[in-house]
């Protein structure tokens, strides 16, 4: 909601009298029609899982789908005609062919720095070939990984992680931040070492009122690797909205969830949260349009409507 | 000429300002990447990577006669895993016939098989995992702590055990068509992950014994697959289960 109760009050506040208001009258009804001033394009993946190469044509599930130069073709498109793009990464960029088994990830990352990528969280398969090979890998990576969750500091990690970035982009402050899953049980100890799983609700709450409250960001999205729903009381995507209040946009992983169009979730102060996710392998490319204005007007979100 | 003036003083004014931006809108789109052309620059970097391992995976080592999935009820791709196991252990421990079970994990088979020819890159992406077999013995009582846990979780696959579930409960037990006894002890042939605790399987710490075969889950795969094909036979789907879990 906006501070201010109107726009006539708006543009006292900053104006002042130095320009008479009739004028500005007429261009605020201009403006007002005019909702869209600033666009934010997000793409993401998830659960890329080494997929380089599209699905073979006999594929029984999905033939010709998918593949990292496709994927490249489709976000040098978009970039022609967007001019704030996000490309984010969900995690398990690691593991599922060959190419992690015989390069250790390097090519993902590589291909993954020339489409752009700005961000991506660790999945548990990044872990796949242990903390060393991450760091070993890192070099071939010139975006960022982002992590809240995962204590790394009796590790070869250390220093190299961020919990959050911000990303300025045509004067919009957009925060993201990662959480991982709880790695005992999913991945063998020996692999992922001296990382400490902490609580990623406990964590996401105290980084998103960070970034939304004190460094004032516009948009507030959490990478997460939690997976979107279980049957369980497992923590998901699903069960940690309603347990936070400065989250806009939940990007998924771990489940391989396919969701036709992001889900539309309640806070815990009812205000909505998107959770969205894309299935896996690259099969998919997602996109969220954001379109910002200064007037607090009414949200208007489009995705599927879901009790939780 | 004048408007537009304004009109630039007042977003110079706005993003000043931003905390006062709002989302106003928010629209989703997905794409399919299935028709895009291939990036000649993203092709280009891959290229070495891709030359060398084409060269190995591109090996047709078996044919399948149709195709082997995990979707739904079907456990053919699961029986397929298992079986390359029970097929070692059977040419290489035959001390264990009549005594052991396999036992693997659904989510660690990774990919579906085709019907026709299967290469070596299938079954990299079916089991990418650097998991190695090994052989545990427990008791009797630990083997229905398993049970218990694939009844429970529906995660664990296994072959050389029957048994119906009823309420949650495992009847009519087998053990290579044997009733199943309490007090004896069991070989499981499982992976490195689960004897771990992987998939939570905590039922297989501090086994009675424990011995690794040093072969990997996938070459033991690949292994069986080249040997079918070197007696002329295909991979023939099996779609029955030994084991029913009502829901």
């Amino acid at each position: 909601m906006s501070e201010f109760q109107n726009r006539r009050d708006f543009l006292k506040y900053f104006i002042g009298g130095t320009i008479a208001l009739s004028g500005f009258d007429a261009l605020a009804n201009d403006l007002a029609s005019k909702k869209r001033i600033k666009q934010l394009t997000i793409l993401y993946t998830n659960d890329q899982h080494s997929r380089i190469e599209p699905f073979p044509d006999n594929d029984p599930k999905y033939p010709g789908q998918g593949g990292f130069a496709k994927r490249a073709t489709l976000i040098k498109e978009i970039r022609k005609t967007e001019e704030n793009v996000l490309l984010l990464d969900a995690g398990d960029i690691f593991q599922g062919t060959p190419y992690f088994n015989y390069y250790h990830g390097e090519l993902e990352f590589k291909l993954m720095s020339q489409m752009g990528y700005d961000a991506a969280t660790f999945g548990n398969h990044d872990f796949d070939m242990g903390i060393e090979n991450i760091v070993t890998q890192m070099p071939h990576a010139s975006f960022s990984f982002l992590n809240c969750n995962y204590d790394f500091s009796d590790t070869a990690l250390t220093g190299k992680i961020q919990p959050y970035k911000i990303f300025n982009k045509s004067g919009l402050k957009i925060g993201v931040f990662g959480i991982g899953i709880e790695l005992e049980g999913l991945v063998p100890k020996h692999l992922y070492g001296n990382v400490k799983y902490t609580d990623p609700v406990a964590c996401a709450n105290t980084t998103a009122h960070h970034l939304k409250h004190n460094m004032n960001c516009d948009y507030v999205i959490c990478l997460s690797h939690l997976g979107y729903k279980y049957d369980s009381k497992k923590i998901s995507d699903v069960t940690l909205v309603p347990q936070t209040k400065n989250i806009d946009l939940v990007i998924g992983g771990h489940t391989h969830t396919f969701l036709n169009e992001p889900v539309i979730t309640t806070n815990s102060i009812g205000k909505q949260t998107l959770i969205t996710q894309v299935g896996w392998a690259g099969i998919w490319l997602g996109r969220i349009d954001v379109f910002f204005n200064f007037r607090g007007e009414k949200l208007f979100q489009q995705g599927t409507k879901q009790n939780i | 000429m004048i408007r537009l003036l304004r009109y630039s003083l007042f977003l110079v004014v706005l993003s000043a300002c931003n905390r006062h931006f709002h989302v106003s809108e928010v629209k989703p789109a997905h794409y399919e990447v299935k028709s895009s052309k291939n990036d000649s620059i993203a092709l280009l970097s891959a290229l070495p990577y891709k030359q060398k391992l084409d060269s190995e995976m591109k090996q047709v080592i078996a044919y399948s006669d149709s195709n082997l999935t995990k979707d739904g009820n079907d456990v053919s791709l699961g029986n397929f895993a298992c079986g390359t196991v029970d097929d070692y252990v059977r040419v290489n421990k035959n001390e264990l016939a009549g005594k052991h079970i396999v036992i693997l994990n659904r989510g660690g088979l990774r990919n579906n098989l085709p019907a026709g020819e299967i290469t070596k890159g299938h079954i990299f992406e079916l089991m990418p995992f650097d998991n190695e077999v090994v052989i545990l013995k427990i008791s009797g009582e630990k083997i229905i702590e398993m049970i218990n846990s694939m009844i429970k979780d529906k995660k664990l696959i296994s072959r050389n055990l029957s048994f119906t579930s009823k309420d949650k409960e495992a009847l009519d037990i087998k053990i290579w068509g044997s009733p199943f006894n309490i007090k004896h002890e069991y070989y499981v042939v499982t992976t490195d992950y689960l004897a771990m605790g992987g998939d939570n399987c905590s039922f297989f710490a501090q086994p009675i014994s424990y011995e690794t075969t040093k072969l990997k889950l996938r070459d033991v795969m690949i292994n069986y697959c080249l040997t079918l094909t070197k007696i002329n036979k295909h991979i023939i789907p099996e779609r029955n289960s030994d084991v029913r879990i009502s829901k």
